[in-house]
């Protein structure tokens, strides 16, 4: 996953990390297909994240091993086999709890970066 | 996540990594489809959504295979997959595989077995209580010839009361007795030894126990303690037996234990242990070893000091001490000898092994380089197959991994099937003849050793592989650009030829010292031991002495009370023996010929009484024979007359040299008549007069020269024990079995042993050597056959990959010989090469086998020119078979490939 706007942008922990919780919080309404996985994420970001294949299952897979999401086979809207993931109880949690650790963060980040140069 | 739940995953993933699989291609088929479905609803036709969607979804192997890196356990889940991936390469070219599983097979088989034997004999801790504190004390005067001399009674007492340095001190000497009682009886070989020695080693008895203090003293009822083996051979494992009497020479002994099994002292031969008398005054004979026990913090150094203090002290307080008639001068260089037990046991197998143990380590590296040639000319045929994975995206590690993981199970399956190999070899080892390997009986295939062979065996090949894998990483992207053949030659055909150079070095290394050791073999067979080895059979009588005594020495005469009886067994040993059917002539004689015990004394011939030191005498072996004994072994009988059966007790004391000593003592004139006496021995009528003067022999051992060697009569001075010597008119294995039966006749209670022919006595006494050629020649077959595969591979890949040059070549004209004399100059400038560098390491090496050569210098030139040419003759050969195929080439047929 990188930002759209800058292909060459650096990609740091702190993104790579961000795709996780965006995939829990994609998950949070309801069960979803890798596919709608994607383009719940793209949606959510109003298209500043585009999730590629390539680094959207590796993440997933990672979840699934870690126990925070749960998946079943289950058939798509056009009918087609689709694996369904869902949020267990564990996944539940850590959205909660790395939602508030990412706004103190972003909070930070934003109030440092806005605050007037020096020097 | 829990820790439990983690390792369901993992061995979910190592087990079902393949449902794993399935179930992530199926899901991105499913996204594959459903993209698809999208595109046809978005107007494009089927085949355009398909594509577009499989661009959206990116490579799905790619996908796959960064899922499967983060799945627990990755990293072993890739090694399985190289592995399985691997497995499947090698079953599909299967004469790659056994090829190169056969050459490691052969390599580390061989490798195993040897190291298996210096684990056991040289490095593996002796079964004793703390055996690295034990040591073997002996005593020496090199001044007087005396390098291995034994300790008496006397000696060992002294050690044993007055030396600081050892917690214990115990005395041992081989002996052996005719076990049984009433009609048979059998020989066992046995130690006599002083009553704390199993105290000394620190090991108990499995059964009963074992001797206590004060039952070696003089004059003891006579005990015994039983080896497991004997215990299991002669009484079926009864733990009944303790407390119960069998006879030892007709003298009944109670059992009191049974050693464990795998106990040994001093070698396996050794089937019970008997009480050794000692006393502190008695100065001859010097028969005895002693075993100590270091206290803690002392070394053998300190000990040797301490104890050759004690040595020349008394030595010069009582001259007998030391064995002598007057007191050793004072720059006497008389001393003990102190050694590590573990050295001082294996000291006659250090050197050959040693030697056998770097020859098979060549054979290693010469298996490691032929193995790597393999996997080089493979890469070169997988050329296109790396290329084709370079362009799917496989990265250059991921590639060499995979080679590596390849060549690993290579090794691991080459160092198996090497195991399986040597454990028939070592079942074999542990066959050999008693006595010649020290510990052989302890040789096997243990955990440690068939470790050690499997990681030889991964070792070898990655250091075989690895040049292979680095190359492949490095030419792999440029593989695909160049086509497979071509006119010219890849790269790294370099390491190809340097790794046949380095062969050939290492085979003219292994070929150059076996060659050597082959031709001292040689030389020591053509050595003439002075009389007619053929048709003669030879054994040992051993008649026990009609007192019950704890221990008497074999070796020492006859009580005179007992003589008439011993000349009376004997005289009608031989009656019954000259009497079988195919027996020629039969004698008597203190020792066998190559037997390995001599009899040695202190000897003074008139005229020569002072030597330079001022010390009387020069060391002479000393024979006592019956009248025969000449004419039987065709020894010759040069001056004088042989013993008679008038020189017997009463007589005139007469005796007979050998040419060896003659010539030393009255240099070119007539021993006849001359005079010689014992050392010790220096009252008049000591002197005997000598009658005759026979031809010099070589009964000792072949790599010695003829010694000095003093005849007397058996009838002036009986022994208890007698070899006898039989000159047969039909084969002696046949005669064998005619001379026990007239034995049996004269005393069933007295078991002949050691009956077997003089032949056979002579191959023994060169068996260890035989064995070291054997392996030896062994390992150079192998390593000539490994270089001759080497070259010729590397000579055939060259060739096969000059098709389109040779063909152009032809084509253009040349002549055939003019091809074929190029791919044989190729092969000969790498041949050579490897010779040459072969040929200075061996000159520099060789110096080290000197110590094991007979009569044939290191640098023996006949030696190195065989070897050159034998090596040289072999490359001929290999080279031109590859050269004939080069001119078969038809140009046609190989300008239309490709």
């Amino acid at each position: 996953m990188r930002p759209r706007s800058d292909p060459h942008g650096p990609r740091t922990e702190l993104v790579r990390g961000s795709l996780e919780i965006l995939i829990l919080k994609a998950l949070a309404t309801g069960p979803l297909h890798g596919l709608g996985i994607a383009r719940r994420v793209e949606q959510l970001t109003r298209g500043t994240f585009e999730v590629k294949a390539g680094s959207l299952f590796p993440a997933l897979h990672r979840l699934e091993e870690g126990g925070w999401l749960d998946a079943e086979w289950g058939e798509s809207e056009t009918r087609r086999k689709a694996r369904f993931y869902r949020l267990t109880a564990a996944g539940q949690k850590r959205l909660r709890r790395e939602t508030g650790a990412w706004r103190r963060v972003a909070l930070a980040l934003a109030q440092a970066l806005s605050a007037p140069a020096r020097g | 996540m829990g820790r439990a739940r983690r390792l369901t995953r993992l061995l979910r993933n190592l087990f079902h990594g393949d449902r794993a699989d399935r179930e992530l291609d199926r899901e991105l088929d499913g996204v594959l489809d459903t993209l698809t479905d999208e595109g046809i609803a978005r107007g494009l036709s089927p085949d355009e959504a398909r594509r577009a969607a499989a661009i959206a979804l990116g490579g799905p192997e790619q996908v796959k295979e960064e899922v499967r890196a983060v799945r627990s356990g990755a990293l072993l889940d890739a090694f399985l997959r190289d592995l399985r991936y691997g497995a499947r390469l090698l079953r599909r070219s299967p004469g790659f595989t056994a090829v190169a599983i056969l050459t490691l097979a052969l390599g580390l088989g061989a490798a195993t077995s040897i190291f298996s034997v210096v684990r056991a004999v040289l490095l593996s801790p002796l079964p004793y209580r703390e055996p690295d504190r034990l040591v073997l004390l002996r005593q020496a005067w090199p001044q007087r010839g005396l390098n291995f001399w034994r300790l008496s009674q006397a000696n060992f007492s002294a050690y044993r009361d007055d030396a600081k340095a050892f917690d214990a001190l115990a005395a041992y000497t081989h002996t052996g007795y005719n076990v049984g009682a009433g009609g048979e009886s059998f020989r066992v070989d046995a130690a006599a030894v002083s009553a704390d020695l199993f105290a000394t080693l620190g090991v108990e008895a499995a059964l009963g126990r074992t001797f206590v203090r004060g039952e070696d003293a003089p004059g003891r009822r006579l005990l015994v303690v039983l080896s497991h083996g004997e215990w299991q051979r002669r009484f079926g494992g009864d733990p009944g037996v303790v407390g119960t009497t069998l006879r030892l020479d007709g003298v009944p002994a109670e059992i009191v234990g049974v050693m464990p099994r795998g106990f040994t002292f001093p070698d396996s031969s050794v089937g019970l242990w008997t009480p050794l008398e000692i006393a502190p005054d008695r100065t001859s004979p010097f028969h005895l070893l002693a075993v100590a026990r270091l206290k803690p913090g002392t070394g053998p150094a300190a000990a040797e000091k301490e104890t050759t203090g004690l040595l020349r002290a008394r030595a010069a307080a009582q001259a007998a001490f030391a064995g002598a008639n007057a007191p050793p001068a004072g720059g006497a260089d008389l001393h003990t000898v102190v050694r590590p037990l573990q050295d001082a046991l294996t000291a006659s197998t250090r050197t050959p092994l040693l030697l056998l143990f770097a020859a098979v380590g060549l054979v290693l590296l010469i298996v490691c380089a032929n193995v790597a040639n393999l996997v080089l000319a493979r890469a070169g045929g997988r050329a296109r197959e790396i290329a084709t994975r370079f362009a799917l995206g496989a990265t250059r590690g991921r590639i060499a991994r995979q080679v590596l993981t390849e060549v690993l199970l290579l090794g691991v399956l080459g160092g198996a099937a090497g195991s399986l190999l040597a454990l028939p070899i070592l079942g074999l080892a542990r066959r050999l003849p008693a006595g010649f390997v020290p510990r052989i009986e302890e040789v096997r295939l243990d955990p440690v050793v068939f470790g050690a062979a499997l990681c030889a065996g991964a070792l070898a090949a990655i250091v075989a592989g690895l040049a292979g894998a680095l190359r492949l990483g490095r030419d792999g992207a440029a593989i695909d650009r160049a086509p497979a053949r071509s006119t010219a030659a890849p790269r790294g055909r370099r390491l190809n030829g340097g790794l046949v150079g380095v062969q050939f070095a290492l085979s003219l290394l292994l070929l150059a010292g076996t060659g050597l050791m082959l031709k001292s073999l040689d030389r020591l067979l053509s050595v003439d031991p002075g009389f007619e080895t053929d048709h003669l059979v030879t054994l040992n009588l051993d008649l026990p002495p009609r007192q019950a005594g704890v221990y008497a020495n074999p070796f020492a005469p006859v009580a005179e009370a007992e003589t008439a009886g011993t000349e009376r067994y004997y005289s009608r040993v031989l009656e019954a023996v000259r009497a079988q059917p195919g027996v020629r002539n039969a004698a008597l004689a203190q020792s066998l010929p190559f037997g390995g015990d001599l009899d040695a004394d202190m000897t003074v011939c008139e005229g020569r009484e002072a030597s330079a030191d001022g010390a009387a005498g020069s060391l002479t072996l000393i024979q006592r024979t019956t009248p025969g004994y000449f004419s039987t072994l065709r020894l010759p009988l040069l001056r004088g007359r042989d013993f008679e059966e008038h020189d017997r007790i009463g007589g005139s004391p007469v005796a007979i040299v050998d040419e060896a000593l003659a010539g030393l003592a009255w240099p070119g004139q007539d021993a006849v008549g001359r005079r010689i006496r014992f050392a010790w021995d220096d009252s008049p009528e000591a002197w005997k007069t000598i009658v005759g003067v026979v031809g010099p022999v070589r009964d000792d051992r072949l790599d010695r020269g003829a010694e000095p060697h003093l005849y007397l009569p058996f009838l002036q001075q009986p022994m208890r024990r007698m070899s006898l010597v039989a000159r047969t008119e039909i084969e002696p294995d046949s005669a064998a079995a005619g001379i026990q039966q007239a034995l049996r006749t004269v005393d069933p209670s007295v078991p002949p042993f050691a009956l077997r022919s003089m032949e056979a006595t002579v191959r023994l006494s060169l068996f260890q050597r035989r064995l070291t050629n054997g392996l030896l020649g062994a390992f150079a077959a192998v390593a000539l056959l490994l270089a001759a595969a080497g070259i010729y591979g590397v000579m055939a890949l060259e060739v096969s990959s000059r098709f389109k040059e040779i063909a152009v070549r032809l084509a253009l004209g040349a002549r055939p010989a003019a091809v074929v004399g190029m791919v044989l100059r190729r092969g000969a400038a790498l041949a050579a090469a490897g010779m040459a560098v072969g040929l200075v390491g061996s000159l520099a090496l060789m110096r080290l086998l000197s110590g094991m050569l007979y009569e044939v210098r290191p640098d023996d030139p006949v030696t190195f020119v065989a070897v050159v040419a034998l090596l040289g003759s072999v490359a001929f050969l290999a080279c031109a078979l590859p050269a004939r195929r080069a001119v078969r080439v038809d140009p046609i047929a190989a300008l239309r490939e490709d």
